[in-house]
């Protein structure tokens, strides 16, 4: 299945781009997709949304054309 | 009741003008306002440049607001956070809050304060002369429990204030450690026999 990466801030400059686009396998869990986006180097402490909610269970099952929004941690104010 | 993302943050007047219209019981308005700062370790700051995940920030922002509001039985709040390039001396952010008595007005004005910089899907970089740099605050992990009145504790074997408080399941900055009148350094020893106070920041001052 194919999933779509959207980048923000410092990992925006990391990749050199906003969006990324990989397949997973099915059944592939937020933690999967990050593992494959970071190549096993999952920065600690980073916002995870998937379609515009954010999650806080990275076990979570993704599906087809789910769009996941990969941040840093927050750093307002 | 509003939070959102602003190009520009309002004049304070204006703030306070709204929420002291939210309701004739309103009896104190507590205004807090970030602005940049010219100091960083990469020397004297050009610039922040603030970038959000805007539908999620404001949906943050807004959760943010109606629960500390809640929670201190404040009558109205306002946040709102800029986004975009800001020069030093430029106010950042804005919270408020309207009560009928100050001492929730103080309460609730720096736990909103902390959760927006925690929580809320808002990141800042840094541009000064020698560089620039994406500000990472420290995450806090979720809070075991929050202090809403001092403690008493005697100690029955040395330990530094910090190891006191992370044995009491919280963590250093969210409690201060007092023994009799005075604030203790997170590396103060505490002794055998010690008694001590552990406090919330927003207590310490009220008679110690």
């Amino acid at each position: 299945m194919r999933v779509v990466f959207r980048l923000y801030a410092k990992f925006r400059e990391q990749f050199g781009t906003s969006r990324v686009e990989l397949d997973l396998e099915d059944g592939a869990t937020v933690m999967d997709a990050l593992g494959e986006l970071f190549h096993g180097d999952v920065p600690k402490g980073l916002m995870v949304a998937v379609n515009d909610r954010l999650v806080e269970d990275l076990n979570t099952k993704l599906r087809e054309g789910d769009v996941v929004d990969v941040m840093p941690p927050a750093s307002g104010g | 009741m509003r939070a959102s993302l602003v190009e520009s943050i309002g004049s304070p007047d204006r703030i306070v003008e709204e929420l002291k219209k939210a309701s004739d019981r309103v009896g104190a308005v507590c205004l807090f306002i970030g602005v940049v700062r010219s100091t960083s370790p990469l020397g004297r700051v050009v610039r922040l440049e603030y970038e959000a995940h805007e539908k999620l920030a404001e949906e943050t922002l807004r959760k943010i607001l109606k629960e500390v509001c809640e929670a201190h039985g404040v009558i109205d709040g306002v946040i709102e956070h800029k986004v975009g390039r800001a020069s030093v001396g430029e106010p950042v952010m804005c919270v408020a809050v309207a009560s009928e008595h100050r001492e929730e007005a103080f309460r609730a004005v720096r736990e909103l304060v902390e959760r927006v910089k925690a929580e809320t899907p808002i990141w800042k970089k840094e541009v000064a002369e020698a560089g620039e740099r994406w500000v990472e605050e420290t995450r806090r992990e979720p809070l075991l429990l929050r202090l809403r009145g001092l403690i008493e504790v005697e100690v029955h074997e040395p330990m530094t204030a910090r190891e006191l408080v992370e044995r009491l399941g919280m963590k250093p900055g969210e409690v201060l450690v007092m023994r009799k009148r005075a604030v203790l350094r997170w590396d103060d020893l505490l002794g055998e026999g010690d008694l001590v106070k552990v406090v919330p920041p927003d207590l310490a001052t009220a008679g110690g």
